[in-house]
């Protein structure tokens, strides 16, 4: 099966080995990209992702 | 350079298997700790630029002594970064300083530094059944974690809670084992919620900015908690998924259509996400048939026949909707193949006349309501 990170799908970024002092030494452009990504990924600024909100509710 | 988390086609499509899970699982926890480090940087350079003079007076002076904290007590701040509450302070805070309003709670950080937990002083439910341990946090008073659209129910008999939460565990460890393991993984937190009334009905919900916490109304007895579990885990696996790699287009995905586990007209693109917790609550009662008197087994026969259905002509609707990426239709592929071996699974006919019937009735009250208005 072809994976479906193989075209322009880059994933979220690993920030788990650095430590807050790396962190905070990032590349702004690093963390403004990557963030910019994660949005999308989740459709927000989608009408259709306001209407899904946060949340994921039942009986709500 | 920095590397990324990444979800082969292989783990999306574990995602409907729970015996497949654990490795994935543990994937995207890892996944939602960067998430939360990267809203953390993201805060710490949004409001050098928007908000200065708190940045100089509360959050750098906040960050170097987490700093510190995380020098002497690695784990511990790691642990505290991954939290639900964390999670719902940095995405609070994010959009507050994103959108130019008023940030509350940017000195939380500050008590995060000092404490390293997220709320040294909330009650604990532990409970264990066959060598298997399940610990949460009772948390009815995190201002971040207020987020559910249904007010938060104050506890003042945690002892309740305890009970309820211990019968429960006996039922999932009983006769979802494989599922129970998995529950500690992604669950630390439950957010106790008032029922909706009138008449009093039983909520949950799983918000995307808090992995790990699950929000719910004290249910009824042990057997809805432990669908309630179950059904929330769900939706906090595949939003977790979401944030590693997209799952469903924007284009078309707002378009409205019926959903049968809602009363509302849904987005097509929000159908992946019911449809995969749809999963779990079919799985939970197909294996709920073999406990219990005549009558919760005939319960669960109805509630296994009812959404192995719904749930795999939702499945069609969304994978003809064309609004899901190749890793979505991984997912939808899989959830569908599952469901089809289920629908050759037999169930006595009461049940399944019981089952039509509770679909074709909501179905058509739900037509009532909204065909008109989204035609």
């Amino acid at each position: 099966m072809q994976s479906p990170n193989s075209g322009q799908e880059a994933g979220l970024i690993d920030l788990t080995a650095l430590s807050l002092e790396d962190l905070h030494a990032l590349d702004d452009s690093v963390v403004a990209n990557a963030l910019r990504e994660l949005r999308h990924r989740r459709c927000e600024g989608a009408d259709y992702a306001e209407r899904f909100s946060d949340g994921f509710g039942s009986g709500i | 350079m920095t590397s990324a988390h990444r979800l082969s086609a292989a783990d999306l499509g574990a995602l409907a298997d729970p015996a497949a899970m654990p490795p994935v699982v543990d994937k995207l926890v890892r996944a939602q700790q960067s998430k939360h480090r990267l809203w953390l940087a993201a805060i710490m350079r949004e409001a050098a630029r928007t908000a200065p003079a708190e940045y100089r007076a509360v959050l750098e002076p906040a960050y170097l002594r987490l700093g510190a904290a995380e020098r002497e007590d690695p784990r511990a701040v790691a642990e505290l970064i991954a939290s639900a509450q964390f999670g719902g302070w940095a995405s609070d805070c994010l959009w507050s300083l994103r959108t130019g309003g008023t940030v509350p709670g940017l000195s939380r950080l500050a008590d995060y530094a000092t404490n390293a937990a997220p709320d040294p002083g909330l009650p604990r439910l532990a409970v264990q059944a066959d060598g298997l341990r399940f610990e949460v946090l009772l948390d009815d008073r995190d201002p971040h974690l207020d987020r559910y659209g249904v007010p938060r129910q104050l506890v003042t008999a945690p002892a309740e809670w305890q009970d309820m939460l211990a019968r429960a565990w006996t039922v999932l460890v009983t006769g979802h084992r494989e599922t129970a393991t998995l529950l500690p993984v992604v669950i630390s937190t439950l957010v106790p919620l008032r029922r909706r009334a009138p008449p009093s009905r039983p909520v949950s919900s799983t918000a995307a900015s808090c992995f790990g916490a699950i929000a719910l109304s004290l249910p009824d007895d042990p057997v809805d908690m432990a669908e309630t579990l179950v059904h929330e885990f769900h939706h906090a696996v595949l939003s977790a998924a979401t944030d590693v790699t997209a799952l469903t287009h924007r284009d078309g995905a707002d378009v409205l259509t019926y959903a049968p586990w809602r009363e509302d007209p849904r987005p097509v693109g929000a159908l992946l996400q019911g449809c995969y917790a749809h999963l779990g609550i079919t799985s939970f009662w197909r294996r709920q048939r073999k406990h219990g008197s005549q009558a919760d087994q005939f319960r669960a026969d109805v509630e296994f026949a009812r959404w192995r259905v719904s749930t795999a002509r939702t499945t069609d609707v969304l994978l003809a909707a064309g609004v899901l990426t190749a890793a979505g239709q991984v997912v939808a592929d899989t959830l569908r193949a599952t469901l089809a071996k289920w629908l050759t699974e037999a169930v006595p006919a009461r049940a399944l006349r019981a089952a039509g019937e509770l679909s074709l009735q909501h179905r058509t009250l739900w037509m009532r309501r909204h065909l008109l208005s989204i035609a």
